[in-house]
């Protein structure tokens, strides 16, 4: 990506574009036990070799040109990685956005991507570890999580460096919280709509379905952030060439209705397969025109590649701001490996069919 | 959760809606033996007056201890949900207990039923008269034939499933039910499940249940004296004729070899229950899987192929194998099962049209032959 020093990059956090340039006096290294990053003092390592290894682990503080992000940090290796990939997780506020993305980051920790030979490791560790401290730990120990404030900027939620197993130079890949009705085209949501790599749309069925106990009466608009943010990318082709994920989060509402049962139950394979996600898309399609969704299924027609899938970030509901059952997430991480074929990470013939 | 100090109780009802109805009075019932859950009688105040229940759930101390609880109360839930959307309304059949709502989320979670209908069959097996021995057969097995009907396969079916109130018998407890034509998951206990299900072998059908109910209705005239009286193969010498006669075949052991739910019925004379009208696929559904076909033609042209439906692996009874380690509990069958039915062409009508041409020519002749020397 960044080979040449004078090609600008993007950073992942804030998507200020910026010469990647270090004269050693913006460097740091992550202190294991304030964890907090830390200036690096290398004036007494004479060594050519431990220097190297040093910096080699040393992270830059991104110089945020426009100034509207607080600081934050790539590794030394950021230039040496691939094309850095910018989600959207789209939907209004209350649809379980936070509740799927800690789930995906829950399963991803506990190896959830080895299956598709891939690892993944936080971009930035701090922010990472924050991520993880106030929404991945909570959900798993059985806590509902609080209610995310709607904004019409899209907010930097987490990245992480996904790479090949045994590989070096993986793809960063940050996740950005789309919630707003209006998506501001200036500042950070001018630079999103002008790096956005792929779209997850966020559907919660208590909002969008036509069904007894969720919502009896749905608008037939669909949520107002989807076209917002599709309509804000519309660069006059028929189609979009952004990828784009459609999720039915809180599925274990749908778990005894046809066909959301069935894969609910069904197991996941652990490698990669188009046909089967074309079943699953397909389904969820047609679950969503049957029960009066069909406002929610724009992104499918105005994405080139879209596939749809049935997600559950706790496995059941909450009582008084708890899951008293524990949380058991559900197809969570088929959404983000539907997304990683689309978007070229995942490699390879089969993932070229994904979305198709 | 029945909360015993705002008495009230909180569920989805089965058409998903949330519910809150006043309890007005609760009792515990007697548990199944070995289930792990807890009954509780309910009286409760609905929107249409007050209502008579049975609320089975977790409790947390048998959930810690046996986290497959959960699963047989969705399975349970999931089994009641599909008969309640069969059979709907007033026609839901009396032979089956009927869910009125659940909550799977709680931290006890339950399925709510309506009053099951009497006390546990085991409490009055071998104190039938032998009319009511007949009315509980007849019900029984017309349970067993409507679970077929919508391809259910209960899989539980004893003495404690089913329940009898003097006029009828109801199966509840559909833990383990089990859609037809699925690999068999071993479960069960003996003698009640057959060796094909106590090992797991083979696809699910009715005539797992057929082995079930037949060794219900059995245990229900000789009683259940002792569990040593459990252990033995039936014998069929113990028991009046007509039962006999009802159960010949029943416990052949291979399940293709056992009667069908509705030569049972026939053997009894009665009547076979109307089957539900076929389940119609829904028209809004497969309008928007055709939409979605048509979306992705309009941005792929000719290279997208629809998908294939999705489809569970199917196994039906002649894929399964011989049991080879398990007791054979067959007992003295004082008629062969059934053979099955083979087709002849041209069979026994055939023959006789064959004979009397024949005779018919003979005739003839003889008649002809008379009026030339006669």
């Amino acid at each position: 990506m960044a080979n040449d020093p004078r090609q600008p990059v993007r950073c992942p956090v804030c998507l200020d574009s910026f010469v990647w340039a270090s004269d050693g006096s913006n460097l740091f290294e992550l202190d294991p036990d304030k964890f907090e990053y830390r200036p690096i003092d290398l004036a007494g390592l004479r060594d050519p070799h431990k220097r190297e290894v040093r910096l080699r682990s040393a992270f830059l503080l991104c110089p945020n040109p426009s100034n509207d992000v607080e600081p934050h940090y790539l590794p030394v290796l950021y230039g040496r990685y691939r094309k850095p990939l910018v989600i959207g997780l789209v939907g209004a506020s209350r649809t379980g956005k936070t509740h799927l993305l800690a789930a995906m980051m829950g399963e991803i920790e506990a190896g959830g991507l080895g299956g598709h030979g891939l690892t993944a490791v936080p971009l930035d560790m701090i922010r990472h570890r924050r991520f993880y401290r106030q929404f991945v730990q909570p959900l798993y120990r059985g806590q509902r999580l609080g209610f995310t404030p709607p904004t019409d900027l899209p907010e930097f939620v987490d990245a992480l460096v996904v790479s090949r197993t045994g590989e070096t130079g993986g793809h960063p890949v940050a996740f950005f919280d789309i919630s707003g009705e209006q998506l501001a085209k200036v500042g950070r949501g001018e630079r999103f709509l002008a790096a956005a790599d792929g779209l997850i749309f966020v559907v919660d069925p208590e909002q969008a379905l036509r069904l007894p106990g969720l919502a009896e009466d749905v608008g037939a608009l669909g949520d107002l952030a989807f076209s917002n943010v599709l309509d804000q990318l519309y660069r006059q082709e028929t189609l979009l060439d952004v990828p784009a994920v459609i999720v039915v989060s809180k599925s274990d509402r749908l778990r005894f209705m046809r066909p959301a049962d069935r894969w609910l139950a069904a197991a996941t394979p652990g490698h990669l397969d188009a046909e089967l996600i074309r079943m699953e898309s397909r389904d969820v399609y047609a679950f969503l025109h049957q029960h009066g969704a069909q406002g929610w299924l724009l992104p499918a027609a105005r994405c080139r590649r879209a596939t749809l899938h049935f997600a559950s970030a706790t496995g059941g509901r909450s009582t008084d701001e708890r899951f008293p059952r524990g949380v058991r997430p559900q197809r969570v991480l088929n959404p983000l490996i539907a997304m990683l074929a689309m978007t070229g990470v995942i490699d390879g013939p089969e993932a070229k069919e994904v979305g198709r | 959760m029945a909360d015993p100090g705002a008495l009230k109780i909180d569920f989805m009802d089965v058409d998903g809606g949330l519910r809150q109805w006043k309890v007005l009075g609760q009792r515990d019932a007697a548990p199944v033996p070995g289930s792990g859950m807890t009954l509780t009688e309910v009286e409760a105040e609905s929107e249409s007056g007050p209502v008579s229940l049975v609320q089975k759930s977790i409790g947390r101390e048998a959930d810690a201890a046996d986290p497959g609880l959960y699963r047989r109360l969705e399975n349970e839930v999931r089994v009641g949900l599909l008969l309640y959307r069969r059979f709907g309304g007033p026609g839901y059949p009396p032979e089956l207990a009927r869910l009125v709502g659940y909550d799977v989320d709680g931290a006890e979670p339950f399925a709510l039923f309506e009053r099951y209908r009497g006390p546990f069959a085991a409490d009055v097996a071998g104190r039938l008269l032998l009319d009511e021995q007949r009315l509980f057969q007849t019900s029984l097995l017309r349970g067993v034939r409507i679970l077929e009907h919508v391809a259910v396969v209960h899989r539980g079916i004893t003495p404690h499933s089913v329940r009898w109130d003097g006029h009828g018998a109801q199966l509840t407890d559909f833990e383990l039910a089990s859609p037809t034509a699925r690999p068999r998951r071993a479960e069960g206990t003996r003698p009640w499940a057959s060796a094909q299900q106590l090992m797991g072998v083979g696809g699910t059908c009715a005539r797992d249940d057929v082995w079930s109910a037949g060794m219900v209705i059995y245990h229900m005239v000789v009683g259940l004296n002792s569990s040593a009286a459990l252990e033995r193969d039936p014998d069929l010498a113990l028991v009046e004729p007509r039962t006999r006669d009802l159960l010949a075949g029943v416990f052949a052991q291979k399940a293709a070899h056992r009667p069908h739910p509705v030569d049972l019925l026939r053997r009894l004379r009665a009547p076979d229950p109307i089957p539900p009208p076929e389940e119609a696929a829904d028209r809004k559904f497969a309008e928007g899987g055709h939409r979605f076909d048509e979306m992705m033609r309009q941005k792929h042209g000719t290279s997208y192929r629809r998908p294939p439906e999705p489809a569970d692996r199917v196994v039906v009874d002649e894929d399964e194998p011989e049991p080879e380690t398990a007791a054979s509990p067959t007992g003295p069958l004082p008629h062969p099962p059934p053979p099955a039915p083979r087709p002849q062409p041209g069979g026994g009508a055939g023959m006789a049209v064959v004979v009397v041409v024949v005779l018919l020519v003979i005739a003839l002749a003889l008649w002809a032959l008379g009026g030339l020397f006669g």
